[in-house]
């Protein structure tokens, strides 16, 4: 006969649920409502940094426009990724899907102009995605996995449709002024609504978080389960193709680099922004703060005169602590 | 065959556990346990008697809040499994303790590593030529190289016996351990530990089945309620007087049974909503066949191990039987998944309610809201007006304690908690509800109330399938009981017919 319980002792005895006691569990609780803000006083304190050692030329109009710009794509393609790591799953091929996006939008706008290009962006982005849920969730082939082979297939694909030279858009401004200010921020903006609305007020969003803070219990509360976990990789891969196609108007082509590594600096935006790579908590709000939170530190750095190399150690450590900061080793016992 | 020395191998006086919210271990403190060398003492007695507890105090595992242990005349107080292993007690427990990835040889010798290191660096022949032995020992075959997840139950069983006793034990516990071998399996575990207890090896044993305790063991002792009964000589007891020992006490229930009573329609007046017929699952249950009424309780009862649980499982779409129908309101629908169960409106509370019930670190209204969200739309959006109100409805009725819905539920006590668990299912207007374990862990006061609201629930109509292993609430809740021992029905009951604890423990055991 099976045996029925999970943990290693507790057997035919009463279980140990945990042994803190009122008190500890209103602290722990307590933390991690202030840990919610701290994403932000970062912000604050980036901003209020770089002020004092460079004011010129930081705390400007055109700077925080330059700012704001560079993190709307940034924004954007973490939206569609926050969604899967709040169900507890990563997407690694979102950059790629974006170098795919933005050359297959580039091609569509100098035929059918920008409704072209925005349809061709999202559905090949949404394909993409499907491909990468279902790989999932019916191959039953870990996300990290399935979309690390995406990563490659979706690069690999850009270089061969491209034969490795960029696509110029050569329209007459429709598609460029979708890169110019203040467009990416207004559709950075509008996303972040769109897609807060969708997390908190759409069972789907229920789903979602549901999975992520226990797939076990939401199953046996009869949310269908790998449904929601395919469409979080189609979201996903919609939203970077809304930044494939922002990112084009932006460079005014579709080249065969774009997002190139970009998926790294996605994941740092949702995990600085407070959302836990162990899932079940975040909001949409917080990734457009850890977004602006890695634009501004890399804004900072560059007016600052610190060479590129040296940033790139920076952003690492800022990484790591963000994380140490955020995580809740209460919930996650075992770390791997 | 028992050594009567003066000396008990491990005394154990005053022994007390507490855990949040409940008191697992409660001796006065001159109760006293004796194990002796080379004797087989069988420890005996229901769910929450305190026996896990026990040997898992005695093994290092967790440390007593009161109470002293010796250890062949030292006072013995282990800070962890390596201390208690050390002091030559090993514990084979009911849930499997190997690594199926590794060889045999790696898993018996776990943690022993060191014994076969040459300059630092394990030599893997020697241990597998030890390994081979102590297999032997156990009545083994088994190669030292093989994948222990290639092995049977029975075989990964004796592996652990021989990894038990291949650090030469002073202290042998087993935990129930026949529950799942065959015949066959069995009988080459008694004349292992026959064998252990002829060498002069102190065998504690646990397990339910009396017939088993009364062919193996030569002295008993009971634990009821956490605390210590008595201690008796095997050939000077009966298995009736031994029941009666474990589960004799004053029903404080009565007057939740009599209530019943006076409320109880007439479910043959009533069309079952929820049939089963001949289901089977195999190494599970074998033909299963019941039904029940709205407006009534059916209550399985059965140790662990019978295949109540999974039956339940399969009822709700968690679990898939492999023949037989399950019927619901007239159609034949197999609930393959969860939502399908959802769908059918079929409600379950599982028996892990931190692990499979609620989801801890959420609010107590998002966790009522999970099964309902479909409910709650307006226009493709949920509308936190709904919202609310659904969830204040469920909280309002169970009267769960808390400050407000947005109460994360890791803050609630477990009878709380459970309540959570019942008012999702209320607010998904659940027609059927299978309640495992319902009052698991949970304190007296929030007992009542839970089941003051099952009461509520039937007397709405809808229809419980109550799976416990706690006697007393059987009893008094059930309109019906089913008993079921090793994957089948053993014994049917109606509340008229008044059974008895000790009447129900026959059927179980």
């Amino acid at each position: 006969m099976s045996s029925e319980t999970q943990t290693p002792v507790a057997a035919t005895g009463p279980v140990a649920v945990t042994e803190e006691t009122p008190g500890q569990r209103r602290s722990v609780a307590l933390r991690r409502q202030t840990a919610r803000y701290i994403p932000f006083l970062a912000l604050i304190l980036l901003i209020v940094g770089f002020g004092i050692a460079e004011s010129e030329r930081f705390l400007t109009v055109r700077n925080a426009q330059i700012i704001l710009l560079q993190s709307a794509v940034l924004v954007i393609v973490g939206l569609g990724l926050t969604f899967v790591i709040i169900a507890g799953s990563i997407d690694l091929s979102v950059g790629s899907l974006v170098a795919v996006a933005a050359m297959l939008s580039a091609a569509a706008a100098n035929q059918w102009g920008l409704p072209g290009a925005l349809t061709v962006a999202l559905l090949v982005g949404a394909a993409a995605g499907l491909v990468n849920g279902l790989v999932f969730t019916v191959l039953r082939v870990p996300s990290f996995i399935a979309t690390l082979g995406m990563l490659s297939v979706a690069r690999g694909f850009t270089i061969i449709y491209s034969d490795g030279a960029p696509i110029p858009i050569q329209d007459a401004g429709q598609v460029l002024s979708l890169g110019t200010w203040p467009e990416p921020v207004f559709v950075a903006a509008l996303a972040v609504v769109v897609c807060q609305v969708i997390y908190r007020l759409t069972p789907f969003g229920r789903y979602v978080q549901g999975i992520g803070g226990n797939e076990r219990v939401a199953l046996l509360s009869g949310v269908p389960v790998d449904r929601t976990k395919t469409l979080i990789f189609v979201l996903s891969g919609l939203m970077a193709g809304l930044g494939g196609l922002v990112t084009a108007a932006r460079l005014g082509a579709g080249t065969p680099q774009a997002g190139t590594g970009f998926e790294l600096d996605v994941i740092s935006a949702v995990v600085i922004g407070g959302t836990p790579l162990t899932g079940g908590i975040g909001n949409m709000y917080s990734t457009a703060v850890g977004a602006l939170v890695i634009s501004t530190l890399s804004n900072g750095l560059v007016i600052l005169g610190v060479p590129s190399e040296v940033q790139t150690v920076i952003k690492g450590v800022v990484l790591v602590l963000a994380v140490f900061i955020s995580l809740d080793r209460r919930k996650i016992g075992i770390i791997k | 065959m028992t050594n009567h020395e003066p000396v008990p191998r491990l005394e154990i006086a005053g022994l007390r556990k507490d855990f949040p919210g409940v008191r697992a271990l409660d001796w006065r403190a001159d109760d006293q346990l004796d194990i002796r060398p080379g004797e087989i003492h069988a420890l005996v007695g229901e769910n929450g008697a305190g026996k896990s507890t026990l040997i898992q105090i005695v093994g290092g595992i967790y440390r007593p809040d009161g109470g002293t242990l010796t250890l062949d005349g030292v006072p013995y107080f282990p800070r962890s499994v390596d201390d208690a292993w050390d002091h030559g007690v090993a514990l084979v427990l009911q849930e499997p303790a190997l690594i199926p990835s590794l060889t045999v040889a790696e898993n018996v010798y776990l943690g022993q590593e060191h014994a076969f290191t040459r300059l630092g660096v394990l030599w893997p022949p020697s241990r597998d030529r030890q390994a081979r032995s102590a297999l032997e020992n156990v009545g083994l075959t088994t190669s030292p190289r093989a994948i222990v997840s290639d092995l049977s139950y029975e075989e990964r069983k004796l592996i652990e016996l021989a990894r038990a006793v291949s650090l030469r034990p002073k202290v042998l516990v087993i935990d129930e351990t026949t529950a799942s071998l065959s015949h066959q399996g069995t009988q080459l575990l008694y004349r292992q530990i026959r064998r252990l207890r002829d060498a002069g090896t102190a065998i504690i044993y646990i397990s339910h089945y009396l017939e088993e305790v009364f062919e193996l063991c030569d002295r008993a002792s009971v634990l009821k309620d956490g605390n210590l009964v008595g201690t008796w000589d095997i050939g000077e007891m009966s298995i009736e007087r031994l029941s009666h020992a474990m589960v004799g006490r004053d029903l404080d229930l009565d007057a939740v049974r009599a209530d019943r009573r006076e409320h109880q329609t007439d479910p043959a007046a009533v069309r079952p909503i929820l049939a089963v017929s001949n289901l089977s699952k195999e190494g599970s249950f074998t033909d299963i066949t019941f039904d029940v009424s709205p407006g009534e309780i059916v209550g399985i009862g059965g140790i662990v191990g019978c295949g109540s649980l999974e039956v339940g499982r399969c009822l709700f779409g968690a679990l898939t039987a492999d023949t037989g129908t399950i019927t619901v309101q007239d159609h034949t629908v197999t609930p393959r998944t969860p939502r399908d169960g959802v769908r059918l409106g079929i409600g379950y509370v599982p028996k892990e309610r931190d692990e499979e019930g609620l989801i801890l670190p959420f609010s107590i209204r998002d966790n009522v809201a999970l099964a309902v969200l479909d409910q709650m739309r307006r226009l493709g959006l949920i509308s936190p007006g709904t919202e609310e109100r659904l969830v204040q409805d469920a909280i309002r009725r169970y009267r769960v304690k808390a400050e407000g819905t947005g109460t994360v539920c890791l803050n609630l006590s477990g009878g709380n908690r459970q309540k959570v668990v019942l008012a999702k299912w209320l607010a998904m207007g659940a027609k059927v509800l299978i309640l495992n374990s319902p009052t698991r862990g949970i304190d007296i006061g929030a007992k009542a109330e839970v089941y003051a609201m099952m009461r509520d629930l039937v007397a709405d109509g809808t229809a419980i399938l109550m799976i416990t292993d706690e006697l007393p609430e059987l009893i008094a809740m059930s309109d019906r009981i089913l008993i079921m021992r090793r994957g089948s029905i053993s014994g049917r009951f109606h509340r008229d017919q008044q059974p008895t604890e000790e009447q129900l423990i026959q059927y179980m055991v």
